[in-house]
């Protein structure tokens, strides 16, 4: 009797016992990786070695840190992500930002960002006069970011094995005819980045409420949304519809690689997409960022930027810095330019997108 | 009064035994959550300036819109049926393992393994490519256009979902017939059961909590899927709860309390369902292992049985068909000229090779993570499910919430909790900012997996009658010699599955991954991810099937370095010197009594 009552006394020592030993065992492994940590943290504090973060989405990026860096002596570390990711990543660190420079394709996306105060603004490049009169008229009043680089957020791509040269898309509206009945995609404004301009593209050159028909209509005529470029582009190559609207410099890597696809910049406009570029307001590097945004901007930098072995599809691009040539398998002639407003995009960006994803997507 | 203060100190007990885990899973989950749910109320905690002005709007945005309550619904009907859909293969596959001769227990484990660590990304991909217009089927036996309508809907979501997560169904189970033994099975045979008694009134009930565990697991995955819907059901447009967190992070400005509020509700259905699935299992007990049953590695059978060959029909369709499709993707030159032999060579792999130096040092970057990352998972989540199977008490009971309605939670927004919990700029002053350093990112790492970990663990837990803990503390053994000697050798074969899910799951990790790394430092599945953007498809899946070479080489080495210690002795000695170990106490035990 005795001693079972001892055993029972024992029992939750032995248990708080245990519980302490592994306490124990806990306390001093994280307080061994707190300080070990600590100290990683305090040496790459003191920034002496001058870097440089750039958060990007562009496909010649790590080319541009690498001839940066090689240039200048500057170390880039680079974050290289699809454009939701980079602003998803930039708007969680927002009170406490890391990165120096953000570039990415999309002026209304950048002018959202600047409108809550996240970027520097009235800072001009040292070689801001290198810009074309095109490129100049794209730079927003407040000079929160600066225009790289421009693509049409989206032109029609057709598969030439479905659609003969007779019957091919002139513009916009021919999506509509019978021909094309179900066999016309583009993308989600929700997810994908380029889209969006394009859908607010149409709203800005027809009006409100035509560009809203016009949309109606190309569902009526059984248009499919699938999410992304990509999905949209296999589409087209699987032959599972006809004729795609993405943006341009998808089509044209897609074509160069020898895909079946001819590229038709609709006569009544194309909206351009401008790839920005843009300074953290709080840089911890900021001179260093300084010098990359003038280095993007130089002819240097932009010849770079064009070579397709530096940037895939991204390469092919038109250029907005005088005297450049952009990559000649891009049509040049015949394109009619729309500039989408970026502010009023900006400002009317997610009644835009709930608009076409109630309307359109479902 | 005497009782009132035991159950206080009972209580006190319980809370302070839990609170090593408590700490952890503070750290790694908590902690990031709140950071993150605590914006449904303090929306600007954030911003550039930090305001604690409070605001309802969020919280209201969410539960009052009629969107997302058809969305929440209409992702509780899809997790729900592919879960059961799951769970029926996995059971099928875990009894056709255990019934299948040697040789094809084997191959068919390890396909089950190939399936279960192969991004989700790659699968939906496959599937993609085999089934839709112009794809790989429709070339072959020249389909027209239109032919696999039929499957891009809700119908073909569930099914490739449910082969996408049986495997956890299949894991949870395996140990679990194992340990089911045979006296309960023979005792029914002796009291004259039919076989199909047998399995109906004793094994399968016997198998609720692994079964469970590995179902609940497979609905919470269905129930925050995203991947899989966008890819098989674009056109059907099924308003899911994660699409709406998906465009809430696209909006401009990213809608962070809009996305936490919509966690939120993934975390309430999530955590309902489970202590539905708490009360389900507190009715009875499903203790197998007692001190008297041994632990039965099922006999080899001999010849096929149905079940076998039905797992064999599973794993091809799981397996090789979406994985084949991708390596035919790999190799092929061109995606609009299709399936002819010109088409294809290896020219992706020699170009996805030539990244060179980026790519190989992804890949070891990755590998290192991956290895700290399972290591640290499997030994936090043993200690974390032994504590929650064997002491009950409300603190442990609030963990398994919460770490089981994460897996719920995309990955991104997962991500993103880390982003504002691990860079705050209360922890500026005290040099704990990890945002930025790989510290954070391992840290995600066992945070995304250790609830698998542990509500796997717990499943095979639960089969051990706690007199065995008993008796071995009776006779003096610490917790953690109780947990090296008595329940790790019971539960091994689900321990070393965890440590494997970690390791070859972080290996392709993405939303963690692509958030959360240390810039210019990219891990291997970033480096994928961004050949698929640039639509180098072809590329992408080459890397991917590098990834997977790679993967299934560590497991293999894995699995020939486990069973060389079993066949030394170790683990045979140690499961035989438990037995003696048990039977030593039940000795000693009744003689005390």
């Amino acid at each position: 009797m005795l001693k079972l009552t001892r055993k029972k006394g024992f029992l939750p020592a032995l248990v708080i016992l245990g519980s302490t030993t592994i306490l124990a065992g806990c306390g001093t492994t994280s307080a061994n990786s707190n300080s070990s940590v600590s100290n990683t943290a305090g040496s790459s504090a003191p920034a002496a070695a001058q870097k440089l973060v750039l958060y990007s989405a562009q496909g010649y990026d790590q080319a541009m840190a690498d001839a940066f860096q090689k240039k200048t002596g500057i170390k880039v570390q680079l974050v290289d992500d699809s454009t939701g990711n980079i602003v998803a990543k930039m708007e969680a660190e927002k009170s406490n930002p890391h990165w120096d420079v953000a570039w990415f394709d999309g002026g209304s996306t950048m002018q959202g960002l600047d409108n809550e105060g996240l970027l520097l603004q009235n800072w001009t490049p040292s070689d801001v006069s290198n810009y074309t009169s095109y490129g100049q008229s794209l730079i927003p009043s407040d000079k929160a970011y600066y225009p790289a680089s421009i693509t049409a957020a989206a032109a029609i791509g057709y598969n030439t094995k479905l659609v003969s040269a007779s019957q091919a898309p002139k513009d916009w509206s021919d999506l509509l005819k019978p021909e094309f009945k179900n066999a016309v995609a583009m993308n989600d404004p929700s997810i994908s980045g380029p889209t969006f301009p394009f859908v607010a593209g149409m709203l800005q050159m027809m009006g409100t409420q035509k560009g809203e028909q016009f949309y109606t209509s190309l569902k009526q005529n059984g248009m499919k949304v699938f999410p992304t470029n990509g999905d949209t582009l296999k589409a087209l190559l699987a032959g599972q519809v006809k004729a795609i609207m993405i943006q341009d410099s998808a089509l044209v890597s897609a074509k160069v690689k020898g895909d079946p696809i001819q590229i038709v910049y609709p006569s009544s406009g194309v909206f351009s997409l401008q790839g920005a570029i843009a300074i953290d307001k709080n840089a911890p590097d900021a001179a260093a960022a300084k010098q990359f945004v003038e280095y993007v901007l130089s002819q240097e930098g932009q010849q770079v930027m064009l070579d397709p072995k530096n940037g895939g599809g991204d390469s092919y691009f038109n250029p907005v810095i005088q005297g450049l040539q952009p990559n000649p398998a891009r049509q040049q002639s015949g394109i009619n330019w729309v500039a989408v407003n970026p502010v009023q995009a900006a400002q009317n960006e997610n009644e835009i997108k709930q608009w076409f994803n109630a309307n359109i997507t479902q | 009064m005497p009782t009132l203060l035991s159950r206080l100190w009972h209580q006190v007990r319980g809370w302070v035994g839990a609170a090593p885990s408590l700490l952890v899973l503070f750290i790694l989950i908590a902690y990031p959550m709140a950071s993150l749910l605590i914006q449904i109320v303090l929306p600007h905690l954030f911003d550039v300036k930090m305001s604690f002005t409070p605001s309802l709007q969020p919280f209201f945005k969410v539960f009052t819109s009629k969107g997302n309550l058809t969305a929440v619904i209409d992702s509780l009907a899809i997790g729900a049926v592919a879960a059961v859909f799951a769970t029926v293969i996995g059971t099928v596959t875990a009894f056709g393992s255990a019934k299948a001769p040697r040789g094809v227990r084997a191959v068919m484990n390890g396909a089950i393994w190939i399936v279960f660590f192969t991004p989700s990304y790659v699968i939906a991909e496959g599937w993609l490519i085999l089934m839709q217009d112009g794809g790989i089927l429709s070339q072959v036996f020249h389909l027209p256009n239109g032919w696999s309508a039929w499957f891009f809907t809700r119908f073909g979501l569930v099914i490739t979902m449910g082969f996408r997560y049986f495997p956890f169904v299949h894991m949870a189970m395996e140990q679990a017939i194992a340990n089911v033994g045979t006296e309960f099975v023979n005792a029914g045979r002796m009291l004259g059961a039919s076989r199909a008694q047998r399995f109906r009134k004793i094994i399968l009930p016997l198998l609720t909590p692994a079964l469970l565990a590995g179902g609940s697991i497979a609905f919470a995955e269905g129930f925050g899927d995203f991947g899989f819907a966008a890819a098989i059901s674009p056109q059907v447009h099924i308003p899911l709860i994660s699409y709406q967190i998906y465009s809430a992070l696209n909006q401009a400005p990213v809608d962070y309390p809009a996305a936490a509020g919509l966690s939120l509700l993934l975390i309430l259905v999530t955590g309902g369902t489970l202590l539905l699935q708490m009360w389900w299992l507190g009715r009875r007990t499903y203790v197998t292992i007692s001190s008297g049953s041994k632990v039965n590695v099922p006999p080899a059978g001999r010849r096929m049985s149905g079940a076998t060959i039905a797992s064999l029909i599973i794993a091809v369709v799981a397996l090789v068909l979406p994985l084949g499709s991708t390596f035919l993707e790999s190799l092929w030159n061109s995606n609009a000229a299709g399936l002819t032999f010109s088409n294809l060579s290896w020219q992706n792999y020699a170009q996805a090779m030539q990244v060179g130096g980026n790519g190989l040092q992804a890949l070891t970057r990755s590998f290192t993570y991956s290895l700290i990352a399972a290591v640290i998972t499997m030994t936090i989540g043993l200690f974390v499910a032994h504590q929650m199977a064997f002491r009950k008490s409300a603190a442990t009971r609030i963990l398994n919430l919460v770490t089981m309605a994460t897996i719920a939670i995309p990955g991104v927004v997962l991500a993103a909790a880390f982003i504002f919990a691990w860079n705050a700029v209360w922890l500026i002053p005290i040099h704990l900012v990890l945002y930025g350093t790989s510290w954070v990112l391992g840290m995600a790492y066992v945070a995304g997996h250790l609830p698998y970990a542990i509500r796997l663990q717990l499943g095979a837990m639960s089969q051990l009658s706690p007199n065995l803990m008993t008796a071995a503390r009776v006779l003096g053994a610490k917790n953690t010699t109780i947990l090296r000697k008595v329940v790790v050798p019971l539960v091994q074969a689900t321990t070393i599955s965890t440590f494997f899910l970690t390791f070859t799951d972080t290996m392709f990790e993405l939303p963690a991954s692509s958030l959360l790394y240390p810039a210019g430092e990219p891990p291997f599945p970033v480096l994928i991810n961004s050949k698929f953007q640039a639509f180098e498809w072809g590329q992408g899946a080459a890397l991917a099937m590098i990834g997977l070479l790679f993967v299934i080489v560590s497991y293999a080495i894995g699995q020939f370095i486990t069973s060389k210690l079993a066949s030394k002795g170790g683990s045979k000695k140690q499961s035989v010197s438990v037995d003696a170990d048990v039977s030593e106490t039940e000795v000693l035990v009744s003689r005390y009594s």
